[in-house]
This record gives C-alpha cells, structure tokens and sequence, in this order.
C-alpha cells in the first residue's frame, strides 16, 4: 500500500545520498567567513534529504510481493561482480527515515560551531552521506564504500571539535571500527570466494548463493563481529561512552542516532541474510552476549556520574536489546529490533541534544553533582529529556516501548528464560533515568550563575520539537513503521527458521 | 458475539479524550498567558465534562445484561491498531468497570478543586492532573492488554512528577525536597518493577495463543479461554481449549515441561503471581505496600485523593479483569494464601494507622487505605477460593469490594481533601500541634466528623455497606479471616476516632485559634458531594451495588466447582 506514487524515472535513491554530497561540495567553495551561508546551505540540503527520504516513504508499497523497490542497477566493475545497485524494502525504509530526521536535527544542533565552520559541516555531511549510502546499497562492496565512508569522518569530527579526551576517544574509536572493518572484509572475501556466485549482489548471494554449512559457521563470526563492534555489542563496546563523551554534540546524535545502528543493520542485511546457517548456529552465543550488554550497560548507566556518560551507556544497554531481538531470529524480534533502532535512534539523538548542547554548551559542566535545578532556567529542555527518557525506560505511549515489546515477545519464543533475565533493565533504565532527571533539572539550583545561562535559540527548539513528535506519533501509532518492517523481515525469519538447527521443538 | 454490545456514538473514546481536551485547553492558556486564576476556575469546570460523559454513559448501561456466561460489555469500540501483532484499539465497559469509571469521573472536579492552594508552575500541574485523569479513565476502559498496559504505566508519570514536583514542602524534616523525591521514585520504581512479570506473562500468553491458532491480547477474550467458555475465532477448526491447556501445550513444545515437570496448575500458578505482584503493590496488599504510605503523604493534597481515591483501585480492578478469570484454577488454588497476605494488611494498616496517631496525618489516613484496601483483597480471595459457598454468595464479596472501593474512594479522598485544607492553614500535618478546633471551625469539624465516620464503617454511610458485604462474601469460605479481620474494624476505628478526638477535641491551642478558620465556598463545593454520596449510598447503595451485581455473578461462576481438577 503506497500513499503517493513517484515518477520511475528518478534515481530517488541515488538522489538522497547525493543531496547530502551536494552541499559538501558548494561548502568547500564557500569562503571560511562565509558562515551563516555555509549553515544555510547545510541545513537547507539536510532538509531536502530528509524531505526526499519521506517521498520515498511514503510512495513505497509494502503489501507489492517485491520487497526492493526504487532499485538501480549500473554496471561498475562487472568483471568483478561489483555493481551500483540501489534499493530500499521494510529493513532499510526506517534506517532512512531515521538518518534524515537525525542529520536535519543534528544540523540544525550545529548552529553554534564557530571554530573551523566549514571544514565542520562539510564532514558532518559527508558522514550522513554515507550513512544514507549504507542503507540504500543492495551490492556488497558498494555497501562496504559507503560504511568506511561513514566511519571516516568521525575521526577528524571528534579529534578536531570535541571535549574531554577528545584525542582518546578519537583514536580508541577509530582503531575499534577498524578493527572491526578488517573482520568485515575477511567475511567479504569469504563470501566471494566460498560461494557458487562471483558477485557481490546480496539479493543472489542470499538466495542462491549456495554456501556450505561449514563456511556459514566459521564465517558469520567474522562479519556479524565486524558489524557488532560498532553496534555496541559486548565486550566490544567500550569505544562507544568514551566516543560519545569526546565527540561534539551533532556527531554524538550521529554517532549514537544513527552510526550504531550501521553496525546493527549490517548484522542484519549482510550477516544474517547472508549466512542463514551460521547465524542459526550462533544463535545463543549472540543472545548471551546482548543480555549481558542490555543489563550491564544499564547498570553501569547507573553509577555515572557524567551525564553524557550515563547517556552513553543507555545506548549500549539500549542497542544490546536491538542486538537480543535479532538473536530472536523470528519475525516478531526483528520487526522489534529494526523498530527499536529507529525507536533509539530519535531517542538519544534527542538525549544528546539537550545533553550536549542545552546543558552541557550553556553550563560547561556534565558532572551530576554540579547541575541541579534547571527545570526553571530552561523547562523546554526538561520536557523534552524527560520525554525521551520515558521512552527509553520502555513507557507505553511511546516508541520505545514497542520495540521492547517485540523483542522480549520474539525472545520468548526463541530463548525463554534470556527474555525473563533482560526484564530485570528495565527497572534499572527507569531508576537511572528517573534519577538523572532529577539531579539535573529538579532540586536546588547548585550554581547561582545558571539563573543568567543564555535562552534557547529557535534551532534547539525546532530539533526538540521535531524528535519529540517523531517519539509520540510512532508511540501512538506504530503500525506506520511496523507493517513495511514485518513485510521484510518475515523472508529473512523464514530462511533462519529453515536453517537446519532452528525451529520450535 | 452477543457479549460485545457495540457503541453507536463513541462515548468512550470520547471519555478519554475530554482530560486530553483540557489538557490542550491549558497549553493554550498558557500560549495565551492567562492568570492562574482563570485557569483554576476553567480547569474545574472542564473537568466536570468527562463527569457529565461518565454519567451519559451509566445512564445508558445496562447492568442485568449477560451473555453467553458472561456480563455484556457495552459501548464497546474496536479498531484494529497495529495489524502485525493483532492488536486492537478496543475499549468497553462491563459491571466491574463501570463503578470505577464513576469514580474516576467524578473525584477528579474535587482534585480539581483541592488544587487551589497550588501557586507555582499551575499550568504544568493542571496538565498533569488532566493527564492522570485520562490514564486512569482509559485504564478502566481499555480492553486490549497493549491499551490497557499503556495506561497502566503512563498513569505513573503524572504521578511520579506531581508528588516530586509540588508534594508537601511543610514537613519538618530538614530535607523536604529529598523526602518528596525518595517518595516519588520508590513508588514509580516498585510499580514499574512489578509490573515487568505481567508483561513478560502476556508476551508469552501472546506467543502460547499463537501456537493454538488463535494469537490475541484481547483481555475479554483471554478471560473467556480462562473460564472455559467459547471463544469466537477466525480460524476454521474449533479451538476447545482452555487458557490452561494452552499455556500447558505451549510450555510441552518448548520442552520447558521436561525440566520443571508436567503439572499445568504450575505454569497457571506462575501466571498467577506475576499478575498478582503488579497489582498487589497497586492496591497496597501487605508485603508490597511499603511505598504507599511515603507517596499519599508526601503528594500534594489533590494527588493523594487521585492515588488514594482511584489509583490504588486499579489494583484491584486489574485482579477482577486479569487474575480471577484468566487462572482460575491457581487463583481458587491460591484463594487462602491470598487471602492471608491480605489479612495481614487489614491488621497491619489498622495498626500502623494507631501507631501514627498524635504524628503524621496524612500518613495515618495512608495507613487505613492499606487497612480498607485489604478487606477488597480478602474479598476477592474468598471470592475465588474452594468450598461450599454458591456462586451468589461469592457475588457478594465482589459485589463488596466494589462497592467499597467506591466508598472508601469517597470517604479517603474527603479525608486527604480536608486534611490539605488543614495544612493549609496550620502549615502542619503533624496532630500533635492541634487541639480543640471544634469551637474555631465547628463546620469542617463535622464535615470531617462525616468523613472519618463513612471511612470506619458507621452504619448507615457507605462504608459500612461495602464491609458488611465483603464480610458476608467472606464468611462462608474463609471464616476465620473474616473473624480475624474484625481486629481490623475495631482497631481502625479507634484509631480514626483517636484521630478525631486530638484534632478537635480538648483545649485550643494559640495557632488553631487564628482568625481565618472556617471554610470558603470553594472547599464546601469541593467536601459536600462527596459527603453527600457517602449519606446516600450508606442508606440507599442499589445504584452502585446493581451495577456490578450480574458482572460479578458470571465471574465467579466457575468457582462454584474444582478448576481444572487442581
């Protein structure tokens, strides 16, 4: 059921990337002094990504037997089996939803850099660029392009405009997701060599691709690996508080809003359609290691006492059930883990802006025992948080609670008592949350000087009010994400539940 | 399905809506920068709108109708929500909820007006009020476990914000912020955690429905395969199944069986107490009732009637939709145990009120909320437990526990009401700094007279209808908790009648001598129909007590015989 229908003969998909490369380009021509033009047009090319991404939203059927629609198909290096190939289906439609609501927002956040605006906005954009690429390439090596893309930028973003430890977490980022790149090709290379098909398209190499057993069990390790580091998964996930706390407050929604979700999305697409046996075999494995992240991230999001830390924290606890859900391997716990990152993804990105920029620009502080009382100086901003935190904790009414929902429902049918232990993070998401909010907004004001912090600009109120409405409407009514999801997932469940170990007993 | 009488005018939705409504109302009065004054005075007079809702509704219910075993659910609306997982925006209101919806309706234009006092950020605690009001209104209504489950838990956060946010600054204690913050989340935190076992449970009941061919939320339609009635289903082959066979089928195809064993009554009595922790520690059942105490005393005067009046309601509530007929066969298994943990609320409330008097006095009317509540507790476990007593007489205690969540929902709130007028003026809950107001407000003396009086059981007000029937209820399965229970009664009177004595009686002091004692109009609009029901319901209860009457006799039908051959 599409709600518009698009001209064909637009390349949508490559047009939504490039609108994000576009500007890259008009900035480096811009003078340096040039700033308010430089924000203009990055904002302004932002909005038309994210009005492109909605087009195609709203013009894709989900009910169609053909899941990838919008494809594009030009020849690159066929010789090698390499082709552009675009597509989007169900999986990859709220990915790029998500990034366009989340580099607009993230744009809109970045209104105050002043050091090194244009070198700043033109790598912001060039990472969202990429992100968009991954989610709309059907070939596997184009795929890995637009990844390293992504990943790049982060580098120079942190290491040049960050905060605290800026070069550590820079560096420890970097050389985690490369680490976890290099797992990725040795997969690839796997992939093109073990199999029937010298061809990188995943469409064929997931459905006739042919690998034997052996090689889906001892190769899924590496690429579901090489994408969970960046997901967040234990033990791989301690590059990820300590980049957030580094980075500058739009690459932190980035990076948490959507970069984590590269790594779950590609555990998805590639690993796991991919490799159907393997993931079968490895199943419980996974499933251990994301109860761990979904409990213990939360735990230690609890002793924090830097708030951008604890935030950090809540993402690894948070994309550990993004993780358990996949480990599910049925349709009901991957409809929730694909929900859940977009569900997330709005969500911290929302965190990291009042955190980031509300807060911590205005106060220059994160610590807990500094910040108190800032309910009355800025309400907005503790609407908002407060918002985004019930969602977090699972609250029903908002997006976050249906993507649990799903998820300990799939785990239940897959791993019963994992899904009963996972419970246990959602008391302790609400405890820390509860607490955090209190801390910072309510009591006494700690500092006298916050009485005179600066008022809201109209950008931070525009970012709030656009990801707090995104939280509600698909709190109120999912369905609007969660029929494409399930459409698209249910194939990929069908073919796991086919993989020889699986099944109910 | 003659059990579902379906609306033509969406009344109900219409019901959840009009808190919303004002809730809208606010956000423009404060876009528009009204005085706080307009808005107190619009948002009590909005809030008689879902009053006037409520009442269409009971006027247009039908409480002696039944079908195919059950009571028909009335103005019921159905709309699919999110397809994938079979989930329907379904709303209904049968003779249990139908009480409760008038309760709801009718304690919020007295919160409304108990909200006066209020000076700082009034808008945001209006909206708050407002939204409670909804949540608790679609708790009532909603009929599809996901709707039901949403405003369960969002009820909590108007709650948890309007306790931190504008609780009692009096309190002696050197740190009221913290004390109001520590109350705040320990009430949010126990509900939350309770509540996780009932969602893991429906998540697996949803699972367990599936794998019978019949995946569904449908809290009606769970009941139904509880009580082994017949189920309309969109599958071709018959499904004769009971909710017990299918959880038992589903446990044996995971295997979980081999491990624990082949007693279904186990995996029913697991059901059993995760819905049974959630809504134990709603309605304040003794040992999860730690938080309550902190929470009504420390919330500002209109939250504790909301918590005290309505929100622990729901607890019970939540065990006559969910727990009785979805496990019948644990819940008559585990009618005593229940029943015990309940009689130790009923004597430790009434104790814990009489420890408290001379001290706190909002936590001593706290402390007798733990004491009614656990008679509504007892009654819903004679209800359900085995032995000779006939579907009527079991009809009966449910009947009572309604009937006194109605009243002590009337004579708590008035309680909390005057106690905040009280505070108001003497800027203390502490009674040891009081004596002799009778002679410097003889009228809120007697208002208050009336309240405690309806609160302990007087003969002729409403509480004493509500104990009276729980008692009957109780007796003929559970005898000597009933008889044990009176402990309760006497204590807790005295207590209250203690209460009375140190506040009114004796010698004034120099600060209840002050000059502006007596009460303006506003809080005599506010107490008196509130007085008035309790009067008129103690001498005349028919047009609560009919209501349920039909719904609950279905109910307990099945108890009347051995469940399952447990």
């Amino acid at each position: 059921m599409n709600l518009i229908d698009l001209p064909t003969t637009i390349p949508w998909l490559s047009l939504i990337w490039l609108s994000l490369v576009i500007p890259t380009i008009i900035i480096a021509l811009l003078k340096p002094e040039q700033k308010r033009e430089i924000r203009l047009v990055g904002a302004a090319f932002s909005f038309i990504s994210l009005a492109l991404t909605l087009l195609v939203y709203l013009a894709y059927d989900y009910r169609s037997p053909e899941k990838f629609q919008f494809l594009e198909e030009i020849p690159w290096l066929p010789e090698l089996g390499i082709n552009y190939i675009l597509g989007v289906d169900g999986i990859s439609l709220p990915m790029l939803l998500l990034n366009g609501f989340v580099i607009f927002t993230g744009a809109l956040i970045s209104w105050n850099i002043e050091e090194r605006t244009r070198e700043y906005w033109a790598l912001l954009l060039l990472l969202a660029a990429g992100v968009y690429g991954v989610f709309v390439s059907l070939d596997l090596f184009l795929l890995f392009i637009f990844y390293e893309l992504a990943v790049l930028p982060m580098y120079l973003l942190i290491g040049i405009w960050g905060s605290t430890r800026k070069e550590y977490g820079a560096m420890k980022l970097t050389l985690y997701l490369m680490g976890g790149s290099a797992f990725i090709i040795l997969g690839m290379v796997a992939i093109y060599f073990s199999g029937t098909l010298r061809t990188f398209d995943m469409r064929l190499l997931a459905q006739s691709a042919l690998f034997s057993r052996e090689v889906q069990i001892v190769f899924f390790v590496p690429l579901f690996l090489g994408f969970a580091v960046l997901a967040g998964m234990f033990p791989f996930h301690t590059w990820s508080p300590t980049g957030h706390v580094a980075a500058p407050t739009a690459v932190s929604m980035l990076h948490a809003g959507v970069l984590m979700k590269l790594g779950a999305y590609g555990c998805l697409r590639v690993a796991m359609w991919i490799f159907p046996e393997g993931a079968s075999y490895w199943l419980l494995p996974i499933a251990i290691a994301t109860l761990i992240n979904a409990v213990y991230g939360a735990t230690i999001a609890m002793t924090q006492r830097d708030f951008k830390f604890m935030i950090g924290y809540s993402s690894v606890s948070h994309m550990g059930l993004t993780l358990m859900g996949l480990a599910a391997a049925n349709t009901i716990g991957m409809t929730g883990a694909v929900l859940q990152m977009f569900a997330h993804g709005v969500m911290t990105a929302l965190f990291f802006a009042v955190v980031g920029r509300m807060v911590y620009d205005r106060t220059h502080t994160r610590q807990f025992p500094e910040l108190g009382g800032l309910f009355t100086v800025m309400p907005f901003a503790a609407i908002v948080f407060i918002i985004a935190g019930l969602s977090s904790m699972g609250m029903p009414g908002l997006a976050g609670f249906w993507a649990e929902f799903n998820i300990f429902m799939g785990m239940w049918q897959r791993f019963p008592l994992i899904a009963v232990l996972a419970g246990i993070s959602i008391p302790i998401t609400a405890g820390y949350i509860l607490i955090a909010v209190y801390r910072v907004f309510f009591g006494e004001l700690k500092n006298p000087e916050f009485r005179t912090l600066p008022k809201l600009t109209v950008q931070e109120y525009a970012a709030g009010i656009i990801l707090v409405v995104v939280l509600i409407i698909s709190g109120i009514y999912p369905a609007y994400l969660t029929e494409p999801i399930e459409a698209s997932v249910r194939p990929i469940a069908e073919a796991l539940a086919r993989a020889g170990t699986l099944g109910m007993r | 399905m003659t059990y579902l009488a379906f609306a033509s005018i969406p009344w109900l939705t219409l019901l959840i809506l009009s808190p919303l409504v004002g809730l809208a109302l606010v956000g423009l009065a404060g876009a528009l920068r009204l005085d706080d004054r307009t808005v107190r005075i619009g948002a009590a007079a909005w809030s008689t709108i879902p009053l006037a809702l409520a009442i269409v509704v009971w006027s247009g219910f039908n409480p002696n109708a039944t079908a195919d075993g059950q009571g028909v659910v009335q103005f019921v609306e159905k709309v699919p929500w999110v397809q994938a997982i079979r989930v329907d925006y379904f709303v209904g209101v049968d003779g249990i909820s139908m009480p409760l919806v008038i309760l709801t309706a009718a304690m919020a234009p007295v919160a409304m007006l108990a909200s006066f006092g209020i000076a700082e950020r009034l808008k945001l605690y209006i909206a708050l009020m407002f939204l409670l009001e909804a949540a608790m209104l679609g708790y009532f209504l909603a009929l599809n476990f996901f709707f039901f489950f949403i405003f369960w838990e969002f009820s909590l956060v108007p709650a948890y914000f309007l306790i931190q946010g504008w609780g009692r600054r009096h309190a002696a204690d050197a740190d009221p912020e913290r004390r109001r913050r520590d109350a705040a989340l320990k009430f949010f935190v126990y509900t939350m955690a309770g509540s996780i076992g009932m969602l893991l449970l429906f998540q697996f009941f949803y699972v367990a429905t599936a794998a019978a061919g019949i995946p569904t939320f449908d809290l009606i339609t769970l009941a139904r395969l509880g009580q082994g009635l017949t189920v309309e289903r969109a599958a071709l082959d018959p499904v004769n199944l009971t909710l017990r066979e299918i959880i038992f089928n589903y446990v044996e195809q995971l295997g979980i069986a081999d491990v624990l064993g082949r007693y279904p009554l186990l995996y029913t009595s697991i059901a059993f107490w995760a819905i049974f922790i959630a809504f134990a520690i709603k309605l304040g059942i003794w040992p999860f009732h730690t938080w309550l105490p902190d929470a009504y005393s420390e919330a500002p005067p209109a939250a504790s009637i909301l918590l005290a009046a309505v929100m622990s309601k729901m607890g019970a509530y939540g065990m006559l939709r969910l727990m009785l007929p979805f496990v019948p066969d644990a819940a008559q298994y585990f009618g005593p145990a229940i029943g015990a943990l309940a009689l130790i609320g009923v004597v430790a409330g009434a104790f814990g009120a009489l420890s408290q008097v001379g001290g706190d006095l909002k936590r001593l009317i706290a402390y007798t909320s733990v004491n009614h509540m656990g008679y509504v507790g007892l009654a819903i476990a004679a209800a359900a437990t085995a032995g000779a007593a006939d579907a009527a007489t079991r009809a009966t205690a449910i009947n009572g526990a309604l009937f006194q969540m109605v009243a002590h929902g009337l004579s708590t709130g008035a309680l909390f009401l005057m106690a905040g007028m009280l505070a108001e003026r003497t800027g203390s809950d502490e009674m040891g700094s009081l004596a002799g107001l009778r002679t410097t407000m003889p009228v809120f003396a007697g208002a208050m007279g009336v309240a405690t009086f309806g609160n302990l059981g007087l003969p002729g007000l409403a509480g004493f209808v509500g104990e009276f029937f729980i008692f009957r209820g109780v007796w003929a399965s559970l005898p000597l908790f009933a008889l044990l229970a009176t402990i309760g009664l006497v204590v807790t009177a005295l207590a209250l009648l203690r209460m009375y004595g140190q506040i009114f009686h004796g010698t004034t002091n120099e600060r209840s001598a002050m000059p502006d004692m007596r009460l303006v109009g506003r809080e005599f609009l506010a107490v008196a129909p509130l007085l008035i029901a309790l009067l008129i319901l103690g001498v005349y209860p028919a047009p609560i007590m009919d209501l349920s009457n039909q719904a609950a006799t279905a109910l307990v039908e099945v108890f009347t015989r051995v469940v399952g051959g447990a």
